[in-house]
């Protein structure tokens, strides 16, 4: 208080205009007695010092604009529009002046937007310059252009964005085309591992049909018929006398042990002609097995079966009995099998494994320098329901690095072999629900092939 | 700089060279921005790289480069929503310049970041008057020359741009003056 000097200092009515360009002042009467210079530009009536309320709406508070009411609500804030100019609508405060005989109107022209005052002949110049009105209206510009700027870099990330997702769409699209051809790729490989394992299977059939039909070949060739027809010319020629001749000396005796002789052989040719047929048959058979597996290969179905386990260990040196000299090298082959009872399996899958097991067994020990040839095969249940069948043997062996490719497509460690057989193999135990696997001591040290399979004697008769 | 200044650049170049160009442009300034935020503050780096990679690219000097800068501002910022403002700034060019430090006053209140020249008028006559200009960059005058021409074509008012005192000139180091001035003459038909 003390800092302030006791002189009380207003502002002159000079210094109130500048300070107040749109100023009112009201008298008692209600009409306006001074208005401020811009105001009084833009509303030239007011030097008429007319009524205020010919000249004003008052738009806030809600009273009608007669001097009592202004004094009576003088503490609200106040919106007036001109009747002169409508678009220009004042923003202020009433202030009461000369004890109660006069008031003042302070504000200034009021807007959201500058194009509000577009129109009425303002300059920036107008607002008194400690009006913040014009730097409000230039936030409100600077907001708009910031949002404009918010809208284009929308606008331009939403461009990216859609370039973008046509690039990823084009991309896919490749990739699908390039899936496409992977499936087709990986569909004629599948096909034509399918086609080589057949091959190969029907191969090793093919081969025992060969030796059967080469079997039958050779007893037909030495025949019997020239004998027969020999001793059929003797009959011719003696046909008249041909008690007497066959009554001669001998000849009873000779002619009997003939035809006993050639009765028996003629017999025991049957007999292996017949054995040899009925192997051709069981090939045949098995041929038509291998295409039905690949038929329900095609539907996915396998063909379960009950068996007897030592049969179809039996069977699979039936088919290689007739391999390239299996005779000749002397191979002593051992077989035990614990498991008596028929079981569940798919059995030509599994004679297929076998095959190839014993054939592979006999090509090891065919070519390893040992006196004793040996292939053992075992057939045991390893677990409840879990059927191993061992094939080993004491041939060439495998390294330990081999044990591990041994399985792999086109693996071989034989100049004429395809690399097929085993790789089928273990595809056909893996199929079945089981596995193959192999074990070697190492090179010239035997090896060792089980397979594992899952089985049930569920289909056993209970009576 | 604000980016309306680096967006106006860049709008110019697109208008009257295309987007090629303005891609060579920016590639030779070594600029990695292409979208400028209008009231976001830039490095003036910015500015003047683009401007001296205009001058080699479109085989310009740097000061008319400026200069046609300066004549596109105007009518820039008239379009980018700044046209009442400008309108609102003056009737006719005099009273426009009388109130061009108070513009730039008011733009510096609003973004304190930024540093706006000032300008003061003197030697109003009828036939024309001195624009002051003082920046604390320099080597923008050419872009004032351009901006008062600019001005006069929004004005309707045909008028000559005279430099007629470079900052920094002067009889000895001691004398230098600070700041440029303009002498506009409005050219009566």
């Amino acid at each position: 208080m003390n800092a302030v000097t006791s002189q009380v200092i207003g502002l002159d009515p000079r210094a109130f205009a500048t300070a107040f360009p749109f100023h009112l002042v009201i008298a008692a009467d209600g009409n306006v007695i001074q208005s401020g210079s811009v105001l009084g530009r833009l509303i030239p009536e007011l030097a008429e010092c007319g009524p205020f309320g010919e000249s004003f709406a008052v738009i806030r508070p809600a009273i009608e604009p007669e001097f009592g009411a202004l004094v009576a609500r003088c503490e609200a804030l106040f919106m007036l529009r001109a009747r002169a100019v409508p678009a220009m609508m004042l923003k202020g405060q009433m202030l009461l002046l000369d004890g109660e005989q006069a008031m003042a109107f302070l504000g200034s022209p009021w807007a959201t937007d500058l194009v509000d005052l577009e129109g009425l002949d303002i300059t920036l110049r107008d607002f008194a310059l400690h009006d913040p009105i014009a730097d409000y209206l230039f936030l409100l510009q600077t907001q708009n252009t910031a949002l404009a700027d918010a809208r284009r870099l929308a606008d331009e990330l939403a461009q990216l964005n859609r370039e973008l997702e046509s690039r990823v769409q084009e991309r896919t699209r490749d990739l699908a085309a390039a899936q496409t051809q992977l499936v087709e790729a990986s569909r004629r490989a599948g096909m034509a591992e399918i086609a080589s394992n057949v091959l190969h299977n029907i191969g090793n059939v093919l081969n025992s049909v060969n030796c059967s039909t080469g079997q039958l070949e050779r007893h037909i060739r030495v025949s019997a018929a020239a004998e027969v027809a020999r001793l059929a010319e003797l009959f011719h020629q003696h046909q008249h006398d041909l008690t007497d001749f066959l009554s001669q000396g001998e000849r009873p005796r000779q002619v009997a042990e003939f035809l006993c002789a050639l009765a028996d052989r003629l017999g025991r040719r049957e007999r292996d002609m017949a054995g040899e047929l009925a192997y051709l048959s069981r090939h045949i058979e098995h041929l038509k097995a291998i295409v039905a597996v690949q038929q329900s290969h095609a539907r996915g179905a396998a063909v379960i079966e009950q068996v007897a386990v030592a049969d179809v260990i039996e069977t699979a040196f039936q088919f290689t009995r007739a391999g390239p000299d299996s005779e000749a090298i002397g191979v002593a082959i051992e077989c035990q099998c614990t498991v008596v009872e028929p079981v569940s399996m798919d059995r030509h899958r599994v004679l297929q494994v076998l095959i190839n097991l014993v054939k592979n067994a006999y090509q090891a020990v065919k070519f390893a320098p040992v006196p004793d040839k040996r292939i053992t095969v075992r057939a045991f249940e390893s677990d409840p329901g879990r059927l191993s069948i061992s094939v080993a043997d004491n041939g060439v062996g495998i390294s330990a690095e081999n044990v591990i490719r041994i399985f792999e497509h086109g693996f071989t460690t034989r100049p004429d072999g395809h690399g097929f057989g085993l790789h089928a193999s273990a595809n056909a135990a893996a199929e079945m629900g089981g596995r193959l696997h192999c074990r070697s001591d190492g090179v010239g040290r035997g090896a060792e092939f089980i397979l594992d399979i899952p089985i049930s004697r569920a289909l056993q008769t209970a009576a | 700089m604000y980016g309306l200044v680096n967006k106006a650049i860049k709008d110019l170049i697109i208008s009257e060279f295309g987007e090629d160009t303005w891609k060579t442009i920016r590639t030779t300034a070594q600029v990695p921005v292409d979208s400028f935020v209008s009231m976001e503050s830039y490095s003036d780096d910015i500015t003047h790289k683009l401007v001296a990679a205009a001058s080699d690219v479109l085989d310009m000097s740097t000061d008319e480069v400026l200069e046609a800068f300066g004549r596109y501002w105007t009518t820039y910022t008239a379009r980018q929503g700044y046209g009442h403002y400008l309108r609102m700034a003056g009737n006719n060019l005099a009273e426009f310049l009388a109130n061009l430090d108070m513009l730039h006053g008011r733009v510096s209140l609003s973004f304190a970041g930024l540093a706006p020249p000032s300008f003061e008028v003197s030697d109003v006559t009828e036939r024309g008057l001195r624009l002051h200009y003082f920046s604390h960059r320099a080597g923008l005058a050419p872009l004032v020359k351009g901006l008062l021409e600019g001005l006069g074509e929004l004005f309707n008012t045909a008028i000559e741009v005279h430099h007629d005192r470079v900052r920094g000139t002067g009889n000895n180091a001691d004398n230098a003056i600070d700041h440029d001035e303009f002498v506009i003459t409005y050219l009566t038909s």
